[in-house]
């Protein structure tokens, strides 16, 4: 410990409130913005209207019952994988890796799916356990290796999820291949392993009941709970946090693993929702896109809800919308990279 | 180098009257100082006494409010280091800016590099390192990666890189601050030689020994303000440390101090602290802290006393044996220590002592955040909470919005306030004060002594660690001196002196 001649500093006065509200409603809306804009240019170049873009997207998103049940079913994991994000970013832990969490979990949900058989409701609560304790077990190597030897969790959750969908591809390939097609995929689970559909007639499941539920626990636990609180000040300030008792490897490594268990509940709720089976690169960057989705919501976790349900939209609209008018998907692939874009620049101006 | 431009005998530099205020604080204080041509000129003085600030002023990273500077009898104004380099002046950080992977040549050039048809010039180069050789004599391995050298050699490297960009008018921060003892060697010998071959030097440092060593003259700052300027061979580290630590501003209250009891309640012994790069930085220390007794720990910056209290509350990894109330802490985790009745209030407020951008309600209570009076196993019982920090924020006269505000919003003395507070409110067995009045203006450093004697009378025991000898004096029952690591002495309220004080913090026991 070098001791340095600190010189005395200006007190920092605090700008008015108000001030400082309204620029977290422009920070907080700046990707959406953003993301209207370049879309608005992008529609305009190829000579069309933006307005009756637009229109039409918020049609095939929230239009009846039907389009909404849809644009949810996108926005399930995402709610499940920004939250699972934004425990870690709380926490001060850049954990890059929840889509190595995401992609076990929903692999061994689709192993033990296809290969339990119990009855109804205990399925599924067993097959969502273990694919969190898989997703859980995920996020642990890191958190440990951060926390005890001071390894960069960047690098190493970037690199685990190679590592992570490499062994996954491999066990596909190797024993679970589904008998008689020539697709990578495993057998479909039992159908007591499905979840509940909510809404008939459509795919939207009690997986979004799931998911809501974890963003409210999320949020009680970070404000309310001894464990949320030490996690939030080792976020704010490790050195502060550790000369205030607190044992921040600790927090840092039970962060990752909290993290990483949602992250698997997410893929465990994909397979058991969405897909019913495991197939290779299905459901590829949901966890990824829980960054964006985080970092959109300002690490806030009821912010985490309609943020999902922006990108939900725009992934569930977005194929139906080019039947009606003469504009390429790719247009709503540039505004989701645009959102992503720019909700990600403040991770990567923070000085860390 | 630039060619002197004034007769042989006009000052170097000049500065005049020069004054910077931070907010209600003044740093420098109408100072003078005269620096000859080719002279190692030094300043020295406690942490806060402006020395930084009076350098950053005149290298062109601070503006000044008020006063002048002069370079070879011209009044200049300089305002970004680029205006300091074009007359000379060159300052060397603390902080190595060095990049590892590049060889020490080019990072001698980096920034300023030479180019040839968009590239890196070779020859150029290779000029520029042969011409410095020539000029100081020392010979580097030029084309060795920079995180393969040692650390004296690095320190060269930034000394040569100043000489590079033309500065024959170094400013150096505090070098030794980061070295082991051979390398400060190497580094004096370094700072002499250049000196010789005229470049002027102003050397800043608490290290008064270092200083009687290379200097030709010294100016002495306390509070901002010059309070001698002598010939080096006209004084001694002794001397120098009288005028560092001043006159008493008042008689030490001695007022009713009933003697403390006998009753130990922190008892150290052998405690050694070596930090990451392998420098002793607490050198086998023993100290005792009897119940109701505030013992001060004082010495010049650097000595040692920072990474002692450091280490007692367990955030300095240590050996030897630390006894709290008879029980053994040390190899104990903070909190632990905590619980067992360790307070802490840092140094340094605003980067371990507070997560300023977290509420004042989540900062004034941390640390006591698992009492069972706030939380349960897992659940905070959050109206609790919000009854003890308007509790504390009334009890401590705390000017705060709201408690939800991020305690960044706080001013610096109402920030200290919060964090004394809050170490008071959880009731310590021994409170470790590191600097507790840094950066608080006069009326808060009273309170805040109030407070410190408030514990002391109400049986509880105080590890008061400061660099203001008048605070350690005016509160301490005993005075350990520190020097180089070790206690040089622990003295009586009774007889320390401030000239005792200041033999012992300069010459101690050594050996």
């Amino acid at each position: 410990m070098t001791i340095t001649d600190t010189e005395v500093t200006a007190t920092p006065i605090a700008s008015p409130a108000p001030t400082r509200r309204w620029r977290l409603w422009v920070a907080a809306a700046a990707p959406l913005i953003a993301a209207l804009l370049v879309g608005s240019a992008a529609i305009l170049w190829v000579g069309e209207s933006p307005l009756e873009f637009f229109w039409l997207l918020v049609r095939e998103a929230f239009g009846g019952v039907k389009r909404i049940s849809a644009t949810l079913v996108s926005s399930t994991p995402l709610i499940l994988t920004g939250t699972a994000t934004l425990i870690a970013f709380r926490a001060g832990v850049f954990n890059i890796g929840v889509e190595g969490s995401f992609v076990g979990g929903a692999f061994v949900a689709a192993i033990a799916g296809a290969s339990l058989d119990l009855p109804g409701p205990i399925q599924i609560v067993v097959v969502l356990a273990i694919a969190s304790i898989v997703g859980a077990a995920i996020g642990w190597g890191p958190g440990w290796l951060k926390a005890r030897l001071d390894v960069d969790e960047v690098v190493v959750t970037l690199m685990g999820n190679f590592v992570v969908s490499g062994v996954v591809g491999w066990l596909l390939s190797e024993f679970f291949m589904a008998v008689g097609t020539g697709n990578a995929q495993t057998e479909l689970i039992a159908p007591q392993t499905n979840l509940p559909v909510l809404v008939a007639s459509t795919q939207l499941t009690i997986g979004i009941l799931f998911a809501v539920v974890v963003v409210a626990l999320a949020q009680w636990w970070l404000r309310s709970t001894v464990p949320g609180y030490e996690l939030r000040m080792t976020g704010a300030n490790p050195r502060f946090a550790r000369a205030q008792g607190i044992d921040t490897a600790r927090v840092i490594i039970w962060a990752m693993v909290i993290s990483g268990l949602i992250g698997g509940l997410a893929g465990g709720v994909f397979t058991t929702g969405t897909l019913h089976r495991f197939v290779e690169g299905g459901g590829a960057n949901l966890g990824f896109n829980g960054i964006a989705i985080a970092l959109l919501a300002r690490l806030n976790p009821i912010a985490i809800i309609p943020s999902a349900v922006v990108l939900g939209a725009l992934s569930a609209a977005g194929p139906t919308v080019q039947l009606f008018i003469d504009v390429p998907l790719d247009i709503v692939r540039i505004m989701e990279g645009t959102i992503m874009i720019v909700a990600v620049l403040p991770l990567l101006t923070r000085s860390r | 180098m630039n060619e002197p431009s004034a007769p042989a005998d006009t000052p170097r530099l000049e500065v005049r009257q020069l004054t910077k205020r931070f907010g209600p604080v003044v740093a420098v204080d109408h100072v003078d100082l005269v620096v000859e041509r080719g002279t190692v000129h030094s300043v020295v003085g406690e942490n806060g006494a402006g020395k930084t600030t009076l350098m950053k002023c005149i290298a062109g990273l601070l503006p000044p409010d008020s006063g002048e500077i002069l370079v070879d009898g011209k009044t200049v104004r300089i305002g970004t280091v680029h205006d300091a380099l074009a007359l000379g002046i060159g300052m060397v950080h603390q902080e190595f800016s060095i990049v590892g992977e590049l060889t020490l040549a080019e990072n001698l050039v980096l920034g300023v590099e030479p180019r040839h048809r968009g590239l890196l010039d070779r020859k150029a180069v290779q000029r520029a390192t042969e011409r410095l050789a020539a000029q100081t004599g020392w010979r580097l391995q030029w084309e060795a990666p920079a995180d393969q050298v040692g650390v004296a050699d690095l320190q060269r490297l930034e000394l040569l890189r100043q000489l590079h960009r033309g500065a024959d008018l170094l400013i150096l921060d505090e070098p030794t601050a980061v070295l082991g003892p051979a390398e400060v060697d190497m580094l004096l010998g370094t700072v002499t030689e250049l000196r010789d071959r005229g470049v002027t030097v102003l050397f800043i440092s608490h290290k008064l020994d270092e200083v009687m060593r290379i200097s030709d003259r010294v100016t002495v700052l306390r509070g901002g303000k010059v309070v001698e300027t002598t010939a080096a061979a006209d004084t001694s580290a002794a001397a120098l440390a009288e005028a560092m630590v001043g006159e008493a501003l008042t008689v030490p209250d001695v007022e009713d101090r009933p003697s403390s009891s006998d009753e130990t309640i922190l008892e150290v012994q052998d405690l050694v602290v070596v930090d990451e790069i392998g420098v002793t930085r607490v050198d086998h220390v023993d100290i005792t802290v009897r119940r109701g007794e505030i013992v001060g720990v004082y010495g010049v910056a650097g000595s040692g006393q920072a990474e002692l209290a450091a280490a007692l509350v367990g955030l300095a990894p240590s050996s030897g044996s630390v006894r709290l109330g008879g029980q053994e802490i040390n190899h104990r985790p903070v909190g632990y220590r905590r619980r067992a009745g360790m307070g802490f209030i840092s140094p340094d407020r605003r980067s371990e002592g507070l997560a300023l951008t977290e509420s004042v309600e989540e900062n004034g209570l941390a640390g006591a955040h698992r009492d069972r009076s706030l939380s349960g196993r897992v659940v905070r019982r959050r109206p609790e909470w919000r009854r003890r920090i308007a509790d504390l924020i009334r009890s401590y006269s705390i000017k705060v919005g709201s408690p939800d505000d991020p305690t960044s919003s706080l001013s610096g003395g109402n920030q200290q306030r919060l964090v004394v507070g809050r170490e008071l409110e959880m009731h310590p067995k021994l409170l470790v004060a590191s600097d507790p009045t840094r950066g608080v203006d006069i009326e808060g450093v009273a309170g805040i002594h109030e407070l410190l004697m408030g514990i002391r009378r109400s049986g509880g025991s105080v590890l008061l660690v400061s660099h203001d000898l008048d605070e350690v004096l005016s509160l301490s029952d005993r005075i350990a001196v520190m020097l180089d690591g070790r206690v040089t002495a622990v003295l009586d309220r009774a007889e320390a002196t401030r000239s005792l004080i200041a033999e012992k913090m300069t010459t101690g026991s050594r050996g």
